[in-house]
């Protein structure tokens, strides 16, 4: 989340890097292309991911897998219920050499850092995350550090219904650009992972495919991505179509159509695209939209805050009934 | 969503009209009218919704509509003036104005409930129409649907306004639910609970209070006597009569000195159901400065010139009234116009109130031996004067031709008759046939009075004149005025009569070939017999009623045949909204509309035809863009039938296209990341993606340079291929009616915010 002044690089060797990255995640995660890609679509686009499933389909896994790939600085926090904020931001220390407060960085000074079950902390810990994940930066008894560039937070949570859980609030859930459900894996998959799986950890095998300059020219290359009038439009359509739905009690905020058009951009990009069209949009909506937008209470459900299918169905709607605009129009 | 909101608004709209318009059924017989309007209503307003969905601009919506008011008008009432049957010039207008003031006289003649005869049905055309556009107006145009009520108001009024009477509580309570429907559909979110509330709080109060409001009486008119008050002149007749206060009605001096029976208009259609003046259309050449031949009058019968000075003092009626036969009138203001058949003058936009003016008439004094040779003999075109209803009761007829069924000649039987009502049983009251409910003129009427033998001039008139018509006689009512009496003194010389509204009076006409139409006087105890009906006068023979020796009712001359059929055919046209167009322009009507129905079916393949020869010109021309040709892809491709969502992306449409048409191998989806690398853009496709590709660059990427060398083949090339995969009635139907206009104007898929 800083100014990278790097140029990008040609699009075809920002095919090449992704292609890698996809691969080699690929050899711990089976039959996930859709979520891999994803995860790399939100890294590209400096985002910050949730990825939410049920215990044990391989969130963790995905994680690490994506933050080994690429060759840089990695720290996980586990999130527990006794989790306090400066475990995650750092504390100032007195020195009794220097004589003086000295700040103890805390894992969030990472390029990639893996919050683990992020949901089991208490709010006042989860709220730790905020500054960072959105200003890149961290203050401590009123000094200011910024963290590492790029940097990326790769979250992974359970449902809320499971116990001991706390729901991420509405401000918090609005930072990641992007949800991600894994699911379970198809039969073969499984009978495959139990095969690879039985002695070693895959996680060994994984080694850093791309350096962090060239993660960094890649995500220079992403920004450069053109977005036309008609996509912004197209864009914005939908995210107002979302706050006018009766369905919904909370629409998209003006964040989510950033965060929508920037995962856009990243998706051109891996498509091997200069520009955006709004079939990027399309298929973004849902993952970049779905986790920000609170059903009515009719549509929730007993017990359920966020009925994920319902919300999804929403904005499936929203997408096929917004027109798509056509022509080289501009702002009147 | 504004198409939904508007299409629900519209039908809420059309309801309320629909529901509105039915209150009219008080004051209209039969229920074509209803129809008639229905459709009328349904057609503007469905092309103010039309507009408004080819259209953003409001104020286009109902200007379309009242447009197309003029031109269904013109198209449906004066063709023959129009450009093309529906573009009115300014003979048509005229032709609209005439029609308007015969709405008003045919007002003014009929008696409640009406026939929607053509001109009213103009005035109701005009009137709803005009209305429909006003509230559509409000509705969608201004979008304050709850202004829409006052023109539906004006609506509800109209049948209170003539029957002075509240309107069917029935239809004010449901116009009032229509009306809140149509509130409620343009604000569809508004908390229902407090719209049921409002709703049954109208109902109910509808219902209620008019229960509760002291009966609403008719203000009495006490200026005159009235017959232009949309009543049947008639049931005007009785109630003058009734009325306790009498008034003058007019003054009159005459050269001669002798009274007047001054006649208003004869009734010469007689539908079963009432007495009916024959009203043809105004001649505006038939000025009363010189007034036609007096009918079947021939210079045998003597006859002697009179000079009538009549000022009318309160009398408000379309007819003047006058001696019988005028041959010319002076001294009369405005417009009016002398009818050939009756001789009777009115105007389309007067009333005799105040009118002073001078007739000259003819006293015709036939000898009872010139009526005795005019025998049973009845010229061929009086067919009008003999016709009966089918289903006129036995006791009519048969009473009719026990009384003079068997005298030898028309006049025999008629002085039979005469001599039937006076000096018979029949006793003269105005109130009997009120008080046992058979006043009017109907046949049924007539039963109940030969059977009550009471009842007043009109009864004693319509009977005689129905039971001459049994017999073969030509016959009709006249009404107007007793001779009056006669004031003591003189005007500039000439003795002067007054006439007070207790003069009014009916009697029968009846008519004898080379004397022409013959007053008789049957009502007992009022008016003056004429003397050649009157017994006791020298030469009037005694009628002699030969039992047994039925002389048939209508003589050769008149075929009995034709007869019935006219018959016939005034029954039909009363039965029906009493259209006076013959079969043949009937099949014509059916034939233009039909004609003017598929014109207007063929404007959306034209309006299609046009736009794509349009496009295609400007690609070859290489004047256009890609997304110029994708629009006429996509389109055509409706048109065939394949379905394509404006909603959809280049990408998904393509993708649509191909699994619909097999066109263009090759299928492409996203490249997925981690597979092989995006081939160059355009490289190995066809067509369809060609032109995909080229529409994306145009719309999405940064602006640079589009081939566009190829767009104008590619897409003539995809047309042909998704044509190709149609069948041939798919491909018939996207020319003739192109789904792809239904859809602009009809959206199949609900959009959703």
């Amino acid at each position: 989340m800083s100014n990278t002044s790097d140029r990008g690089m040609p699009l075809e060797d920002f095919y090449r890097h992704a292609t890698e990255i996809v691969r080699s995640i690929e050899t711990v995660i089976d039959g996930k292309r859709d979520a891999v890609n994803m995860a790399l679509t939100v890294l590209l686009a400096e985002g910050h991911i949730l990825i939410e499933d049920v215990p044990g389909v391989g969130k963790t896994m995905l994680a690490r897998a994506l933050a080994r790939s690429v060759d840089c600085s990695v720290n996980r926090i586990q999130f527990t219920p006794d989790l306090l904020p400066s475990d995650i931001t750092g504390v100032s220390i007195y020195n009794q050499v220097e004589r003086e407060f000295e700040f103890k960085p805390g894992p969030i000074f990472a390029n990639i850092v893996i919050g683990d079950e992020i949901n089991r902390a208490s709010p006042k810990t989860q709220s730790a995350l905020l500054e960072s994940m959105e200003e890149g930066q961290v203050t401590v008894d009123g000094s200011t550090s910024v963290l590492a560039s790029p940097f990326t937070v790769i979250a992974t949570q359970n449902p809320v219904e499971m116990e001991g859980t706390y729901p991420l609030p509405e401000a918090q859930r609005d930072r990641f650009m992007a949800r991600i459900s894994m699911g379970y894996p198809d039969e073969a998959a499984e009978i495959a992972m139990l095969r690879t799986r039985e002695s070693t950890s895959p996680l060994a095998n994984v080694v850093p495919v791309v350096s962090t300059v060239q993660l960094i020219s890649m995500i220079a290359t992403v920004r450069e991505v053109f977005v036309s009038w008609a996509v912004e439009q197209y864009a914005v359509s939908i995210a107002q179509a979302t706050r006018r739905n009766r369905d919904l009690r909370l629409g998209a905020s003006p964040r989510a159509t950033l965060h929508l058009v920037r995962a856009a951009k990243a998706r051109a990009a891996l498509d091997g695209r200069e520009f955006v069209l709004p079939d990027d949009i399309d298929a973004l909506a849902i993952p970049v939209l779905s986790h920000r937008l609170i059903p009515t209470s009719r549509l929730a459900g007993d017990g359920a805050p966020f009925a994920v299918g319902a919300v999804a169905d929403i904005i499936a709607r929203i997408v096929a009934a917004t027109p798509v605009p056509l022509g080289a129009v501009g702002p009147a | 969503m504004r198409r939904q909101r508007d299409l629900r608004v519209s039908g809420s709209l059309l309801t309320a009209l629909l529901v509105t318009l039915a209150g009219m059924h008080v004051i209209l017989q039969g229920i074509g009218w209803w129809f008639e309007l229905a459709m009328l209503c349904a057609v503007l307003l469905g092309v103010a919704l039309l507009v408004r969905r080819l259209s953003e601009r409001r104020i286009l919506a109902p200007l379309a509509a009242a447009v197309i008011l003029v031109a269904m008008l013109t198209l449906f009432f004066v063709p023959q003036s129009a450009l093309l049957g529906f573009i009115p010039t300014g003979k048509s207008l005229s032709e609209f104005g005439v029609l308007l003031n015969q709405a008003g006289i045919s007002i003014a003649e009929q008696s409640l409930p009406a026939d929607a005869t053509t001109p009213i049905s103009f005035l109701l055309c005009l009137g709803v129409g005009t209305i429909a556009v006003l509230a559509d107006a409000l509705t969608n145009a201004a979008r304050i649907p709850a202004l829409a009520g006052v023109p539906l108001l004006i609506l509800l009024a109209v049948p209170s306004a003539v029957t002075m009477d509240i309107t069917d509580p029935v239809i004010f309570a449901f116009a009032a639910l229509a009306y809140l429907a149509l509130l409620r559909a343009d604000r569809p979110r508004q908390q229902a609970g407090l719209t049921v509330a409002l709703s049954a709080v109208v109902v109910v109060g509808s219902l209620v209070v008019p229960a509760l409001l002291p009966n609403v009486t008719p203000a009495v008119n006490t200026g005159g006597t009235g017959f232009s008050s949309g009543v049947n002149p008639v049931l005007a007749l009785g109630n003058n009569l009734r009325r306790d206060a009498e008034h003058t009605v007019l003054d009159y001096t005459t050269d001669s000195g002798t009274p007047q029976y001054l006649r208003l208009v004869s009734l010469d259609n007689f539908t079963g159901s009432n007495w009916e003046p024959d009203t043809p259309a105004i001649r505006t050449g038939n000025r009363p400065q010189h007034m036609g031949n007096v009918p079947g009058l021939s210079a045998k019968v003597k006859t002697k010139k009179d000079t009538s000075y009549i000022t009318v003092l309160g009398l408000t009626s379309p007819w003047l009234p006058l001696p019988y036969p005028t041959a010319s009138v002076a001294g009369l203001e405005g417009d009016w116009y002398w009818d050939p058949i009756g001789l009777e003058v009115r105007s389309p936009n007067r009333t005799t109130q105040g009118e002073s003016y001078t007739a000259s008439s003819l006293q015709i004094n036939p000898t009872p031996a010139q009526l005795q040779t005019a025998g049973t003999t009845v010229p061929a075109n009086l067919g009008q004067f003999l016709a009966l209803p089918r289903d006129l009761p036995a006791v009519i007829s048969t009473t009719a031709q026990s009384v003079a069924g068997g005298a030898p000649s028309n006049y025999e039987k008629a002085l039979l008759l005469q001599e039937f009502f006076r000096d018979g049983d029949f006793s003269y009251s105005e109130s009997a046939p009120v008080k046992d409910g058979y006043d009017g003129t109907g046949m049924g009427v007539i039963a109940a009075f030969l059977k009550n033998k009471s009842g007043y001039c009109i009864h004693f008139a319509s009977a005689m004149a129905v039971m001459a018509r049994s017999l073969g006689i030509p016959s009709r009512v006249a009404v107007g005025f007793l001779p009056g009496s006669e004031l003591p003194d003189k005007i500039d010389g000439r003795t002067a009569f007054t006439v007070t509204s207790h003069n009014l009076h009916a009697w029968p006409e009846l008519y004898f070939e080379g004397i022409g139409w013959t007053r008789f006087e049957p009502t007992v105890s009022r008016g003056e017999v004429p003397s050649y009906a009157d017994l006791a006068s020298p030469g009037v023979p005694t009628p002699v009623n030969t039992p047994g020796a039925v002389v048939p009712g209508p003589t050769a001359s008149v075929p009995a045949a034709p007869l019935r059929r006219f018959a016939d055919e005034v029954q039909g046209q009363n039965g029906s909204s009493a259209s006076t167009t013959s079969p043949t322009t009937g099949w014509l009507w059916l034939l233009v509309a039909a004609a003017a129905a598929g014109l207007l079916a063929l404007v959306p393949a034209t309006v299609r035809a046009s736009s794509r020869y349009r496009r295609l010109r400007l690609l070859r021309g290489g004047r256009s863009t890609a997304v110029e040709a994708w629009r006429e892809v996509l389109q055509t491709a409706t048109d065939l039938g394949m379905r394509v969502p404006e909603t959809a992306t280049p990408r998904d449409a393509a993708q649509l296209l191909r699994e619909a048409s097999q066109v263009n191998v090759g299928a492409r989806t996203l490249a997925p990341v981690g597979g092989r690398m995006p081939p160059d853009e355009d490289a190995g496709r066809g067509p369809l993606d060609r032109l995909r590709s080229a529409v994306e660059r145009e719309s999405y990427a940064p602006a640079g340079a589009i081939g566009r060398a190829e767009l104008a083949a590619d897409t003539t090339r995809i047309i042909a291929d998704l044509r190709a995969v149609t069948s041939r009635p798919r491909r018939v139907r996207a020319v003739l009616i192109p789904p792809s206009m239904w859809t602009r104007i009809f959206p199949l898929s609900g959009r959703e915010e």
